[in-house]
């Protein structure tokens, strides 16, 4: 017998009722899988279907057939056409969009989890940007190191108690998102290895990034693991230590790069406050990105009025976006650190390192002792030879 | 009492200034208690539209929730975790984390207070225990990552954590997690809530998606899981895809509510798979969602929740409204007549 949901039956018209070669619901197993107190209902779900009549993403992996997700169906939120009676309000049938079948994706080839990423980024960005990330489910996350908005706000509302002014910390937030951003947008860019995606730009790490964040923060100095957070784009957690130790986690699919940096060379580490080498550049906008800064102070609206505490960067909303992704400028995530105020470790300690392309020198800045421009054409920099500065604009930002 | 513009439902008086960050109602009585970023934690009587007790702490409370008719537990960014007795205004402190403590839940099945924090552990507190947080804390256990949420039910704790780790703890044998998993959302989880029937949670991430998923691992109960889209906009051809902050499940139908940062509450059926209600769009983000012991009311957090950073946003509202059979009944399709 055929797989497929019969469509007459759907309708009411399938001549062959129990011969027909297609599905019918009350074929689906009796079982209530969610037992919500519905009395033996016979459930429209198809288990066996490969064509999921809710429209939902079926993810029982056996079930997907499709190699790729984006295979749209109807959503079926109407009611069905033979019961209008039922007085459902509004929204139910405005259900707008439609349910993808995500396949089980299986990390086998690199151009494939790229495309895979490249499609998310493209069509599911979330609004909120400080988010880890994986591109196959119940997979370790790619990019790592995402902090929630209550965290965000738990920061911001400290910092304005202890006078930091508003405008440091909406900038400071601005560099998170920003970094994060740059993030997304790396890890489509580098070729996808299995496990090494994403995070850091070179140029987004170069401590300037710290300073940008705040000029005025006299915390920065303090945070150990300021770096980190490129590195694996996740906080570290703890200043030195390794994100990079961190790197070996991602396991599985993902044949892990060698660790970028050494990891044992926490000296690259911003942890020492001062080393911020190449001077950080102006504050926000780092600069190899030009354009591309999405985020204006703009929105900043309000004004110091710290009253409700800001907490917040500038509203995605502004730009985000040109590019494939999320294409603002790298922007350095140093602002990770500020966060670190109340405690030694920056609260995210997200693993670092999942998948830390280039960058992974970044963050071993320290310094900057110019380097050979061709450097930033290789895609894969071996321990020791990473720049610490930003790439020129050239490299930026294909 | 007097029906408001049926969509939203009745506005509680005396809202939190700040954001709402929890509310709850509790199980024996229509009481409401809501946390939030104004450093309060405030107990409404719903029939009466009254505030009953309002406890302040030391910095913004981010989870409360009820122990019984007279007692409830808050938990915050000053990293305490307290007992608060409503009538007589009364609070004491259990204990301490290293952390803000995102989230409390207080498991009837094992007598304890269960708090999570982002200082990656999750403790188990005995709220019996007077004499001081030594003697309270009856355990820690170590996450891989901050705690954003966790659900009960029955013996059953669900621990959802950043980098999209789940742990599934049994409460008798807390030594080590049931179950380790990540979440099978791509992106940032925001809530889990375990099903009232106790076969599995229902995790929501900030992607505009919720999954379901289930605790047992044969293959037949794993080939039911699935995940949905919700609570996303298209604009241009695009989606705005809004975290779903919130989901909160009908004591007896076991359908399930959705709030997200698009201001919309949507009902579920989980079982048919299919969208039952939705309520007209709130003023601000969803920031939490409770239904009452009976399922007859449903609490809505209209509160602003910095997913955008700052902006001007309208000031923090709790809605009660109603609850309609018909918004919340699942409703199995009906078979088409072949002979029709």
């Amino acid at each position: 017998m055929r797989k497929e949901l019969c469509r007459n039956f759907q309708q009411g018209s399938c001549r062959y009722g129990e011969r027909c070669r297609y599905l019918h619901p009350q074929q689906t197993k009796p079982n209530n899988p969610f037992g919500f107190g519905t009395p033996s209902r016979d459930q429209q779900q198809q288990n066996k279907s490969s064509n999921n009549p809710f429209g939902f993403g079926v993810q029982g992996g056996a079930n997907s057939n499709r190699p790729n997700q984006s295979q749209p169906f109807q959503n079926t939120w109407q009611r069905n056409p033979s019961t209008p009676g039922v007085g459902v309000g509004g929204g139910s049938t405005q259900q707008s969009g439609k349910q993808t079948q995500q396949a089980e994706h299986k990390c086998t080839d690199p151009a494939a989890c790229k495309r895979l990423m490249q499609e998310d980024f493209k069509n599911e960005r979330p609004m909120w940007k400080l988010t880890c990330y994986a591109h196959s489910k119940y997979l370790p996350c790619d990019i790592s190191g995402d902090i929630s908005y209550e965290e965000l706000r738990a920061m911001a509302y400290e910092e304005s108690k202890r006078g930091i002014p508003l405008q440091s910390i909406i900038e400071r937030e601005r560099n998170l998102q920003n970094a994060k951003v740059a993030e997304f947008e790396n890890s489509l860019r580098s070729p996808y290895r299995g496990a090494v995606t994403t995070n850091q730009t070179p140029s987004i790490f170069p401590p300037a990034s710290q300073v940008n964040s705040s000029p005025g923060f006299s915390a920065f100095n303090q945070q150990p693991a300021f770096p980190n957070t490129n590195a694996g784009g996740g906080v570290s957690s703890s200043g030195p230590p390794n994100p990079f130790g961190r790197f070996n986690q991602q396991p599985n699919a993902f044949s892990v790069n060698p660790p970028q940096p050494a990891p044992s060379g926490p000296s690259c580490f911003q942890s020492q406050p001062s080393s911020f080498g190449p001077g950080p550049v102006a504050p926000s906008g780092f600069q190899t990105q030009p354009s591309v800064v999405a985020f204006k102070p703009s929105s900043f609206g309000p004004g110091p009025g710290l009253a409700t505490g800001p907490s917040g960067f500038q509203s995605q909303p502004v730009s985000f976006g040109p590019g494939p992704g999320f294409a603002t400028p790298p922007q350095s995530s140093n602002v990770f650190p500020s966060f670190n105020f109340n405690s030694p470790v920056a609260p995210f300690t997200s693993p670092v390192t999942d998948a830390t392309n280039i960058p992974s020198g970044t963050e071993l800045q320290a310094g900057g002792a110019p380097v050979d421009t061709s450097i930033w054409l290789k895609e894969k920099w071996n321990p020791g030879e990473i720049p610490e500065q930003a790439p020129p604009d050239a490299f930026v930002r294909r | 009492m007097s029906q408001p513009p049926p969509s939203a439902g009745r506005e509680l008086a005396n809202p939190p200034s700040d954001g709402i960050s929890n509310l709850r109602f509790s199980n024996t009585s229509d009481h409401l208690l809501v946390s939030s970023w104004d450093k309060r934690v405030r107990l409404y009587d719903v029939s009466t539209n009254s505030l009953k007790g309002e406890f302040i702490h030391g910095g913004a409370v981010l989870d409360c929730c009820f122990h019984d008719d007279s007692s409830g537990f808050s938990v915050g960014s000053d990293n305490k975790v307290r007992r608060i007795v409503f009538n007589v205004g009364k609070e004491d402190v259990l204990g301490t984390h290293e952390k803000p403590v995102r989230c409390v839940e207080y498991s009837y099945a094992a007598g304890q207070v269960i708090t999570g924090s982002w200082d990656k552990t999750v403790k188990c507190w005995d709220p019996r225990g007077a004499s001081g947080p030594e003697r309270t804390q009856v355990g820690t256990y170590v996450q891989p990552e901050r705690v954003y949420s966790l659900s009960l039910v029955g013996n059953r704790l669900v621990v959802a954590t950043a980098g999209r780790h789940v742990n599934i703890y049994d409460l008798r044998n807390m030594s080590q997690p049931e179950q380790r998993r990540e979440s099978s959302l791509k992106y940032q989880t925001r809530c889990v809530r375990s099903y009232p029937n106790g076969t599995g949670y229902a995790l929501s991430s900030v992607e505009g998606r919720v999954a379901m998923e289930f605790f047992d691992l044969s293959e037949a109960a794993q080939a039911k899981k699935y995940a949905f889209k919700c609570h996303r906009k298209s604009e241009a051809g695009r989606d705005i895809v809004y975290p779903v902050n919130a989901i909160a499940f009908h004591p007896i139908y076991g359908t399930f509510a959705t709030g997200g940062c698009d201001g919309f509450v949507n009902i579920w059926d989980g079982n048919n798979k299919k969208r039952l209600y939705q309520y007209s769009n709130y003023p601000s983000s969803v920031a939490a969602l409770s239904f009452s012991r009976d399922g007859q009311l449903l609490a809505v957090a209209s509160s602003y929740t910095f997913e955008e950073g700052e902006k001007s946003h309208e000031p923090e509202a709790i809605f009660v409204r109603n609850v309609n059979e018909i918004e919340v009944k699942p409703k199995p399709k009906a078979y088409p007549n072949p002979a029709a």
